[in-house]
């Protein structure tokens, strides 16, 4: 809907109050909710400045508050990575993984766990996160050099996925070859974990996905254009490599810093950009991106609330609850809303 | 005075590889004016898409010149293109949540700052588009819910949208019916007058452009671009040109394909006007020629009736289908 009346602007606005409000009840509640159950209220008077049980404020401050924060990022993200590679590619299916980014990471920490530890070196998260960012920037910059090679987005799309095959094969060989515990303990990574990011590794986090977030403000515009097509993109007047280059730089670097503090966190980006212009009904970028990033934010702090299996002492992988619970409430939206050409 | 949007100089358009270079129309020298409704005809593969990416700059010429408004093209950024210069191309349109008005406001981007936002001026030119279209009873729906010829119809409003001197469609009426091809090619000539833009089309509607166009420009295999208005393109014998095809003759005044069927039998026909013509025209294609000394006859008795004379038979049948039946029994 464009955004041209006062009547629906308010609509707008409500919306907007309205979903941000959801995200602070969730993100009192994540904070709330874990083996440990603070009352909301201490973490009221802690957020205050007010004076609490020395155990809460230290579990509130050390883990459950970056673990938090992480969420909120991860669901923002992945959920803006998945947009702009789905108007992008003009593809419903595409997502933070097409470009093969992430599967790059992926063969980073397979390879530092798998034959790097072996060489000596250690396997800490620090330098997990280290060799999901190499992994993710190596295939970040190969994608590059092909996109500047090719003309058409669709091709891209395609040697992306190869890219994806590729090293998710390389990762199949190491595995082949691999002892029992580093196949463990990299299928552990896979599972995701929002966990890993503590307050000295999220003064890398939070500015590198901020500032991808940010920089995605300046696409707005370009992305509504390339609703219509490149070629319409381009009579229009939009620098179409220009475009290209900064999107893939953003997509890379937020769907490669996420996967390497966070692990590969399957679905959110493909879902979360359905949920919203199915939600809130718009295809225009500038009124779906705000939204979007509230939706992210409450969406994965809401897995991680579940992951807590509150109430019990165990913790479900993170990656296990965004497919297992997201999946069927994408499905029910979707068949409830009818055919979802209608939204794209 | 005419005044010039655009013009070639000995523009040559193809494509250039690493081994060849392969010239598709050599040396054009055309313009178009502005108030004017130009349309591009030639058959597929001929090379009027090539001309039209070259005449926007989206494909490099081989030799020559384009040049906007007096300026050559090169000169310009994509964005002061876009401000001069809109289309409406043959690509699908892939968002079927976006509103006609929302498809249509998109046409002022140009204008909008880096953010999109409209202004009260843009929403007003986005309104002046569509009352230019007649598209106020849909300017709401999304564009799923459109037919062909409306999504046409809102592809067009928001080039008008995009201001500017110059339109150009590629092959705007491809795969509409029979009512939507008149009013599309009708919208644009009208728009020619409301707007005083100059449209070029890239076109196959012959008929149309025969009645519409201010000028023809015609594209071979093989040989230079020819430009001029309909009547004199078909008095000098160019329409026959580029619509001559092997096989078959193609009547330019009618549109009518005379496609050759081997007429190895004859039958005698009497009858008034249309009731001949449509009799004619199907006897023609089971392969019967009209000849006064045919053994077999058939002629006219009342409004829709046949009289079948074959030897000493003689059958009354009420349709073509049934006399078609007997004739080939």
């Amino acid at each position: 809907m464009p955004i041209e009346t006062a009547t629906q602007k308010k609509v707008w606005n409500r919306n907007l109050v309205l979903l941000l409000m959801v995200t602070v009840v969730c993100f009192m509640l994540d904070l709330s909710m874990g083996s440990v159950r603070i009352p909301l209220s201490a973490i009221w008077t802690d957020l205050m400045g007010g004076e609490i049980k020395s155990s809460w404020h230290q579990i509130l401050l050390n883990f459950r508050l970056p673990k938090a924060v992480t969420a909120m990022l991860v669901g923002m993200g992945l959920g803006t990575t998945g947009l702009l590679m789905q108007t992008f590619f003009r593809n419903p299916l595409a997502g933070p993984f097409v470009l093969g980014i992430s599967s790059g990471a992926s063969l980073g920490v397979a390879v530092l766990i798998m034959v790097g530890v072996s060489l000596g070196f250690t396997q800490s998260a620090g330098a997990t996160a280290l060799a999901a960012a190499t992994g993710a920037s190596t295939v970040m910059i190969l994608v590059m050099i092909t996109a500047m090679r090719l003309r058409d987005n669709m091709s891209l799309l395609i040697v992306g996925l190869m890219f994806g095959s590729v090293t998710g094969a390389i990762v199949s060989v190491l595995q082949f070859f691999s002892q029992a515990e580093s196949i463990q303990s990299y299928l552990a990574w896979t599972f995701g974990s929002l966990g890993t990011v503590t307050w000295d590794k999220m003064w890398i986090f939070l500015p590198v996905v901020s500032l991808g977030l940010v920089t995605s403000i300046l696409l707005l515009k370009p992305l509504n254009l390339l609703l219509l097509g490149e070629n319409y993109a381009v009579s229009m007047g939009i620098n179409l490599q220009r475009t290209r280059v900064l999107i893939i730089i953003v997509a890379s670097s937020l769907a490669g810093s996420i996967t390497a503090f966070c692990g590969p966190i399957a679905f959110i980006g493909v879902a979360l950009p359905h949920l919203t212009r199915m939600i809130f009904n718009t295809a225009d970028h500038r009124y779906l991106f705000p939204l979007l990033l509230l939706l992210g934010a409450t969406v994965m702090l809401c897995c991680d609330i579940i992951a807590q299996l509150p109430g019990s002492e165990h913790t479900l992988p993170i990656n296990a609850v965004t497919a297992i619970l997201g999946a069927p409430v994408v499905i029910w939206v979707i068949v409830s809303r009818g055919n979802l050409k209608r939204f794209f | 005075m005419r005044e010039v949007v655009l013009h070639t100089d000995n523009l040559s358009v193809g494509y250039r590889t690493k081994k060849e270079t392969k010239t598709l129309m050599p040396e054009i020298n055309v313009e178009l004016s502005k108030g004017q409704l130009v349309c591009l005809l030639g058959q597929n593969g001929v090379g009027k898409s090539s001309l039209l990416r070259t005449l926007l700059n989206l494909q490099p010429s081989l030799s020559g010149g384009v040049y906007l408004l007096g300026k050559p093209l090169h000169q310009y950024s994509n964005l002061e293109i876009a401000k001069h210069v809109s289309l409406v191309l043959t690509d699908p349109i892939q968002t079927g949540s976006l509103t006609v008005r929302d498809l249509i406001a998109l046409g002022r981007s140009p204008y909008t700052a880096w953010t999109g936002q409209m202004s009260k001026a843009d929403w007003e030119q986005v309104q002046w588009a569509i009352d230019q279209t007649r598209l106020n009873y849909i300017e709401q729906k999304r564009l799923y819910e459109l037919s062909d010829g409306q999504l046409q119809k809102a592809l067009i409003a928001r080039a008008i949208a995009q201001e500017g001197e110059l339109v150009i469609l590629d092959e705007p009426t491809a795969h509409l019916d029979m009512n939507n091809r008149v009013e599309i090619m009708r919208l644009l000539k009208e728009l020619t007058k409301t707007t005083g833009r100059a449209i070029l089309v890239a076109t196959h509607e012959l008929q149309l452009t025969l009645q519409l166009a201010d000028q023809l420009w015609l594209t071979n295999f093989n040989r230079p671009l020819v430009a001029g208005t309909p009547e004199d393109m078909a008095l000098e014998g160019k329409l026959e040109e580029t619509y001559y095809h092997e096989g078959f003759e193609f009547d330019i005044k009618t549109g009518r394909a005379a496609i050759p069927v081997a007429e190895n039998k004859t039958v005698r026909l009497d009858g008034e006007d249309n009731w001949y013509f449509w009799t004619k025209n199907a006897l023609r294609r089971i392969g019967y020629a009209i000849d006064d000394k045919a053994d077999i006859s058939i002629t006219q008795k009342g409004e829709l009736q046949w009289v079948l004379n074959k030897g000493a038979d003689e059958v009354i049948t009420k349709s073509i289908e049934e006399l078609l039946g007997y004739l080939e029994a």
